[in-house]
Formats: structure tokens, sequence, C-alpha cells
């Protein structure tokens, strides 16, 4: 074989296979993530320095496995790394608690608190601005319980409210008008729409103007 | 009885002398530099690149035609896979080996220079299974190409600077699940330095 053949036979090949290029997908499709108080438009995601994400579960009702669980399906939702969370037995230094209790009468006049109901169990995240409105002020407060006593099963409600809940904590910060997100008041599926998968990753790029604090 | 043994392996002795006296193995050390892996636009324009890598090269070669040299070439490099947004600094998102196993073709082109072909597989080593690398990356093929400088040394030792290039399309499930489509080309560049051997 002649030095010439065999690069003729090179360049063939990699014509071959540079026939294809790939497309990013378009991520149109999402709803409105970012808290409005007052004329302030506030967007925040964890900064890549904060990662992982520090959150303190309470062991009741098996709700540190259900987080636990939460937190990897939210990762998987990323492309890029832009999320990780690990759990800590330190509620004084976590970013994240959770309660495994109704939520209390809000008293922080700075906090924005969301609430989710799904049958069987209920849902709030307390999102505390600060009286400067460009600091979260750390940790941001979760509580999850239930609407029934045991022996009601809620391990399905509690997988469900803890991924809606976890979803607050990343900066998700408003519900979706779509019934078919689980990022709705009352969420309807179990698992994540497309809208809510983009929303998250939108959301993770777009330039945060909330600093977390302590 | 011995005798029974004793004619083969002189016959396979006398076979593999000269041929043994033929084979090069080569180790070379380098860089090698990549273009992305990834390019996506999430309000930003992203870029998913490796950094420069130091690489390391091992060949063993033997000839099969008049000027022309048949081996098989493995490599290994390891860098950190930087994530790169529009304005921002590049973040580290972990590191990323590659190894690529190939078997190439070479002969020599003018005074010292020798050229190289060659055909193989790639594949990805990520330290951590997370974002795009969450559920693998699959093996991928390669077509390199390259140019040799020889600096004889020594009788059996010989002195090598290599030009590699290579390319491979690039692509995981997490990307396809994901929505992207196709798969995305990926050049690489390397530049080694190195020796080679006859036993």
């Amino acid at each position: 074989m002649t030095a010439r053949r065999t690069l003729s036979l090179a360049l063939l090949a990699a014509a071959a296979l540079s026939c294809s290029e790939a497309t990013a997908p378009t991520r149109t499709s999402n709803y409105e993530w970012r808290l409005f108080v007052d004329s302030d438009t506030l967007s925040f995601h964890w900064p890549a320095s904060m990662l992982p994400v520090t959150i303190w579960v309470e062991d009741s009702l098996g709700m540190p496995a259900q987080v636990e669980q939460a937190v990897a399906a939210w990762k998987r939702v990323f492309l890029y790394g832009e999320y990780d969370a690990v759990l800590v037995s330190d509620s004084s230094s976590a970013d994240i608690v959770v309660r495994v209790a109704p939520a209390p009468v809000k008293l922080m006049t700075t906090a924005q608190r969301l609430n989710t109901v799904f049958p069987g169990c209920e849902g709030a995240t307390d999102i505390d601005t600060a009286s400067t409105r460009y600091q979260l002020q750390l940790p941001v407060r979760m509580y999850l319980t239930p609407r029934y006593a045991p022996p009601y099963d809620l391990t399905e409600c509690f997988r469900v409210v803890a991924r809606h809940e976890l979803g607050h904590s990343l900066g998700l910060f408003q519900h979706s008008s779509d019934n078919g997100d689980i990022m709705f008041p009352q969420p309807e599926v179990t698992e994540f729409s497309a809208r809510d998968i983009n929303t998250a990753q939108v959301l993770s790029h777009w330039p945060a103007n909330l600093i977390p604090t302590r | 009885m011995r005798l029974k043994y004793a004619l083969p392996a002189a016959a396979a002795l006398a076979l593999a002398t000269p041929l043994a006296a033929q084979v090069e193995v080569a180790a070379l050390l380098g860089v090698t530099g990549s273009s992305s892996l990834v390019n996506d636009q999430i309000v930003q324009e992203i870029e998913l690149k490796p950094a420069l890598a130091p690489t390391f090269f091992l060949s063993a070669s033997l000839p099969v035609a008049t000027r022309l040299r048949a081996s098989l070439d493995l490599s290994y490099g390891s860098s950190s896979a930087d994530l790169t947004e529009s304005g921002n600094a590049s973040v580290d998102i972990g590191s990323i080996g590659v190894l690529t196993a190939t078997a190439a073709l070479s002969g020599p082109l003018v005074s010292r220079l020798g050229w190289r072909l060659s055909l193989g597989i790639l594949q990805y080593m990520p330290s951590e299974d997370t974002g795009v690398f969450r559920d693998g990356v699959p093996l991928a093929a390669l077509f390199g190409a390259g140019l040799d400088w020889r600096q004889p040394l020594s009788e059996r030792w010989t002195g090598l600077i290599g030009l590699r290039y290579d390319f491979h399309l690039f692509t995981t499930p997490v990307l396809e699940t994901a929505g992207f489509s196709g798969s995305q080309q990926v050049s690489r560049f390397g530049v080694a330095l190195g020796a080679g051997w006859v036993p």
C-alpha cells in the first residue's frame, strides 16, 4: 500500500466521521421562577463556591431518605454540575434546615412563604430575603408534615413534596401555573416535567442578584 | 521426546529473532489539547472543554513492507474538564482521563520526518459520574494522523518528536436524553517527546 493510497483512505474515513454536528436543545418552555418583592425582581442560584449545599433533616418519618432521593433527582436535572447537596448532622451550620413539623406562624416579615399541598401531606419553604432584598438569609427553612396520622402510607406523598420544596431551595421562588409541573402548588404529577427541568436549568445560569448570607 | 519440543522451539526462535530485531518500542510524553466536547446555550453560551492534558504515548511497531511500518499504540492523558460561560471565568467541574488504543501505519516522508495514520477507539474516563458524564460515555471511533521526527541516538535508540492530531465524535446518553441531536466533532492536537528502542 503506497503512502498516497493510505492517505486517501484516511481522508475518506475522516470525511465519513465528520458528517454530523451536535445541536443543543432549545429551552424556551419554562415558567417564571423569580421572586418579586415590591418593584424588585430577585433571582437566586447556589454559587459554585457553596456546593455541595448542606442540608440538615429532622430524623422523623424516614424524611432523611426522602430528601436524599430528592437531592439525587434534582442533581439529574443539571448537565454541568450546577447543583450538589449533602445531608449533614449539625443543623447549626446547614444551608437548609428541614423540619418534620407544621410550618410555624410566620414571624419574619422579610420572608416569603411558599406552601404546597399534596393528598396526605404538605410542605412549606420560607425564603427570607432579609431587609436588604439582595441577601438570602440562611438557613432556608423547609417544613414537611403529614396531614393524616399513620398508618396512612405517606411515602409517595413525601417523595413528591420533598422534591417540590427542594425545588424552592434551588431558586424556584414561584409556583408554576401548570398542573403538569411538579412545582404546581398542588402537584398532580410525581416526576419533573420538561418545563420543570428547563426552568431549573435556566435559573442556574441566570445572573443571580441574591447573595446567600448568615 | 526432547526433539519433539526442541525443533518447533528452534524454528520459532529462528523466526522470532529477526522479527524481534525489527520491532521498535517507543514511549513519548507530551501534552494534548482538545476542542470543546459540548457547546450549549442556557441563557449564555456554554462550552465544556478538557484543559491541556499531560499525555503518555506507548507504541510497538514492526515493518510490514518496504518503507511501511504497522504499530499498536496506546495513549493516556488526564486533565480538568472546564466549563466556560460567556464573559465568565471557567469552572473546573472535575477531571477527565482519555484512553486511546489505535492501530497505525507509518513511513518516512522526507529526511528524518515520517508520517503516521491511525484508526482506533477512544474512551473518556471522568473522575465523577455527574452531569453529562452521569450515565457513562460510550466508546468513540478515532481517526488520527501525525508526524514524527526521528533522531538516531545509538544503534538501538532513537530520539522522537511527535505531532499528533486525532478526531472523534462525542456524545453521551445524558446529552441525548437532554435533547442534543447529533454528536460533537472533537479534534485533539498533541505534541510529545520521547524515545524508540529496538530490542
